[in-house]
């Protein structure tokens, strides 16, 4: 063994091995550093995703490629770099198609999970909808290119047992994507190939047969953050508020299932409250068609997919003071941008000319002045009008939007648990 | 020691790309086979290089430069006449397969701009009449070897007095007897005297690199000269390859001697595939003096050879761990910094890498001796450095300048015309402005505040330029 050196993690004076890797030591010591590329096995480390980046000695540079040294001084969760943590895992969803609802991998993925460690809502940056093609062809896997973070996991660790390589990095620069050997994929032993999938920290590598083997709700990460003390975290004082004012409430659903809606109903004994302090005006609720008062605040649930929904947003944003986008497909589009890479011409033939309830040459592509026009992608609220509040999720938890709202409302201390903010 | 059979992969790879003009399902097969590797895995080297095609690129490849130095100069009005005359679009090839259209970010030739490499030979200060005549002789079957240009040097400027350090006379074997009876460590502190630093731009003190190497207890050693001159803007390089391809080679077997390697490699960039038999054949000038090989230089026990490796066209490769990946025939691109190349490089081998002025430069402090070479300089930067200067100046071309001149200085030497702001490193380097021409160009300062560092690369713009276009050329080289 080698010597023992003094180093500093957020101010804690630690003992650690010196030439150990700093991940390894903040693990063993209880500090968690997030990352998503760092594997212990894998040496030297990859430092491919940059999200454990912290401050060490004065500089940024990412955790997993430093070894230990005398002195090592280790900022972790400065507020700048708990931002830029935030951005860099939010440019990864800005990047690829990363449609959580619909993935196989939901509640075991480690990028999903990063989201909610890092607490995004919502991205500062426009979602590319790249259009990437999903390999099919190797014969039990399937590479969704769509969801690939370009970590490097796979390329490094998954080997057939004659040591070639089933992964690799294919051109370069932006256009850089992870290629699969069809011939050594064949190779692999049917745990090699569940490893491959258990390795890659999104849902890029998915086996046939077995991706959905363990049911939502018993998944790695769905009840659990693995930061122990955030559930620590002193619970928000919820008394009961005196008598205020009442406010009014729009609410809408654009583009989406009126899924987030049937969550709202579902606060249970909290719904008294809710009678006592909001009255609603436009809304699915009243079945008010237009707006007959100017309102404190307008939830939006769904994206923006035609003409109408454009219409409606801006009244919306005429007539709140506050507009909260509400679930996913509002802050970026959701499950409804699966077809943002694909033509609109296609969709529509897809939809109502080739489907295979329709009758070959008797159907035709509605149009008429009447019916709203639909757009060339869907589009987040956010980038129709200005958007004050998200509240992320698939739907958003009951209590957690009524946390919110009562936040935004009445400046109410709040704070969320791990299980409502962690949706699948 | 045999090196594996992978690092030669890149040699075969040019052969093919030659030869056919592109590299075949067949070939990624047939390498896969004969490397033992998955296919994917030569698919990804294969796909990584800009140089390596897997589609037909016609019989006669043209690669036109598309910096923002010959944009400067004229290069839509060339890439219009190209495409006019050759019959067809950049990034594909002509109907019949005669001509492939390609645009590429520099090829180190910003003093002659607009240029293109045809087949890999130089054709430079292109001009519409110019392209007409090179087409009209390949459509009649004209080998370009022999109608190529042979890029001029541009040698603008030395230190007055018959003082300049690189472009002296070079006897052979000089400053390696010189290094003998120095011995290792005498080389090293004469280094450490003469502060020379490394000249890619990094300027990290040479001594301490070798005798960090020097000091590793491995017996396989590895001395790696970067000759991937890819910053857009300079060029020193190849003018030192060019006229001092011997002092290169002295430097590195100097380098050899003082750390204990038997085996150096030149990594070259592929545009500069046109001064590779040059080289080749000062290597072998060596060989035959018997100052490279077995006992080389009447030295018992050292033996020392060089070799070189052609890059395939890879900005980053310039990078000195993607150079290391890229010469063991793998995709070039940056290794963790988790060892530093002298620990484990090349193969995990203890590795030194130096840019081609630095060895130059070690072999003539050798010669010279490091008082001799202290007498030019400022205090705490002594020597001289090479610049590459290009863009809107009367006299662009190599600078020998003595560290400490000022950029007014610079400017009136190479006569620019309204210069208004000036790129200096390159697009990875900085940008600063004709108000700040009176701060010195020195290694002095490792942030560049007050003193500019420049690692070769010196871009001239006068006020009628877009400081938009240049920003652009920038994006589309780094994405």
């Amino acid at each position: 063994m080698s010597k023992l050196v003094n180093i500093t993690i957020d101010g804690k004076a630690i003992q650690a091995e010196e030439g150990k890797g700093l991940m390894l030591v903040a693990r063993e010591n209880g500090i968690f550093i997030p990352s998503l590329c760092f594997y212990e096995h894998i040496e030297p480390p990859l430092g491919t995703c940059r999200v454990c980046t912290c401050k060490i000695n004065g500089k940024y540079s990412p955790a997993c490629t430093e070894k230990i040294t005398e002195g090592l001084t280790v900022e972790v969760n400065t507020e700048e770099l708990v931002d830029s943590r935030k951005a860099l895992v939010e440019m990864m969803f800005a990047e690829g198609n990363h449609i959580c609802p619909a993935c196989e991998k939901s509640g075991h993925c480690d990028l999903q999970h990063m989201g909610y460690e890092l607490g995004i809502s919502s991205t500062r940056f426009q979602h590319l909808f790249k259009d990437r093609a999903i390999d099919y062809k190797p014969s039990r896997m399937v590479m969704e290119h769509n969801r690939c973070i370009k970590c490097l996991r796979c390329v490094v660790d998954v080997k057939t047992d004659d040591g070639k390589k089933v992964f690799n990095y294919q051109d370069r620069g932006n256009e850089t994507y992870v290629g699969i050997d069809y011939e050594q994929e064949e190779k692999l032993s049917e745990e090699q190939v569940i490893n491959a999938m258990k390795i890659c920290p999104t849902g890029a590598i998915i086996v046939r047969g077995v991706s959905l083997a363990a049911p939502f709700g018993d998944r790695k990460y769905d009840m659990d953050s693995v930061q122990k003390d955030y559930t620590k975290k002193k619970h928000g004082h919820r008394s009961r508020p005196t008598m205020m004012e009442k406010k009014i409430v729009a609410t809408v659903s654009l583009a989406g299932c009126f899924g987030c809606h049937m969550s709202m109903l579902d606060i249970d004994t909290d719904l008294l409250d809710v009678v006592e302090l909001i009255s609603f005006d436009k809304s699915p609720l009243t079945d008010f068609k237009n707006f007959t008062s100017r309102c404190h605040i307008g939830i939006i649930e769904g994206g923006v997919c035609n003409s109408e929904n454009i219409e409606t947003l801006r009244k919306f944003r005429e007539h709140c003071d506050i507009l909260v986008s509400l679930g996913e497909c509002s802050i970026w589009g959701g499950l409804p941008t699966m077809r943002n890479s694909i033509p609109l011409s296609e969709c529509l033939e897809e939809a109502y000319l080739n489907s295979a309830t329709s009758e070959p040459g008797a159907n035709i592509v509605p149009y008429h002045e009447d019916l709203p026009k639909i757009l060339d992608r869907v589009y987040a609220c956010s980038e129709i009008v200005r958007i004050d509040y998200f509240i992320p999720g698939c739907p958003p938890d009951a209590n957690h939007i009524w946390k919110a709202v009562k936040n935004i409302l009445w400046g109410e201390e709040y704070s969320i648990l791990y299980s409502e903010f962690k949706y699948d | 020691m045999q090196e594996p059979l992978q690092t030669r992969m890149m040699d075969q790879l040019w052969d093919l790309q030659l030869s056919n003009g592109y590299i075949t399902d067949e070939d990624v097969i047939k390498l896969s086979r004969q490397f033992n590797l998955s296919e994917i895995e030569v698919e990804g080297v294969v796909s990584f290089y800009h140089f390596f095609h897997r589609k037909p690129t016609g019989k006669y490849t043209i690669y036109l430069n598309n910096s923002i130095v010959a944009d400067i100069k004229g290069f839509s009005r060339i890439k219009e006449t190209l495409e006019r005359e050759s019959g067809t679009t950049f990034g594909s090839v002509d109907r019949t397969g005669t001509f492939g259209l390609f645009l590429t970010p520099c090829i180190g030739l910003s003093d002659q701009e607009p240029s293109a490499l045809i087949n890999f030979y130089p054709f430079t200060n292109l001009n519409a009449i110019k392209i007409k005549d090179i087409i009209s002789s390949l459509k009649r079957g004209v080998d370009p070897e022999t109608i190529c240009d042979s890029p001029a040097d541009n040698i603008r400027y030395m230190p007055p007095g018959n003082k300049t350090v690189f472009f002296k006379e070079f006897a052979n074997g000089s400053a390696f007897a010189r290094a003998t009876t120095l011995g290792e460590d005498g080389v090293l502190e004469e280094l450490k005297k003469a502060e020379l630093a490394g000249r890619g731009g990094a300027y990290y003190p040479t001594w301490k690199k070798w005798s960090a190497a020097k000091s590793q207890p491995s017996a396989t050693k590895y001395v790696v000269c970067n000759a991937d001159e890819g910053e857009p803007g300079t060029f020193k390089d190849r003018v030192l390859i060019n006229t001092q391809a011997n002092t290169l080679i002295e430097g590195m077997i100097i380098c050899g001697y003082t750390i204990g390697a038997e085996n150096g490699i030149v990594y070259l960039r592929g545009e500069y595939r046109w001064l590779k038999n040059k080289l080749e054949a000062a290597i072998d000038e060596y060989k035959k003096a018997g100052l490279l090989g077995t006992d080389c230089g009447n030295i018992k026990g050292f033996n020392f050879d060089i070799r070189v490796q052609m890059g395939a066209g890879s900005y980053v490769c310039g990078e000195e761990t993607a150079l290391l990946e890229s010469l063991e025939g793998k995709r070039g691109e940056p290794r963790t910094k988790w060892f530093f190349p002298v620990e484990k490089g090349y193969l995990q081998h203890p590795t030194v890498i130096n840019n081609v002025e630095t060895f130059c430069a070690a072999a003539r402090i050798i010669e010279i001796g490091a008082d001799a070479y202290m007498s030019q300089g400022i205090p705490g930067s002594p020597g001289v450095k090479l610049l590459s200067v290009s863009g809107d100046c009367k006299l662009p071309g190599l600078y020998e300048i003595e560290w400490g001149m000022t950029v007014a200085e610079l400017l009136e030497l190479c006569e620019a015309e309204d210069p208004y702001y000036i790129q200096v490193s390159g697009p990875s380097g900085e940008c600063i402005s004709i108000k700040e021409k009176y701060r010195r160009i020195s290694m002095l300062d490792l942030l560049a505040r007050k003193d500019i560092r420049c690692g070769g690369s010196f871009m001239i713009f006068s006020k009628q330029r877009f400081g938009k276009s240049a920003a652009k050329f920038f994006r589309i080289l780094y994405v």
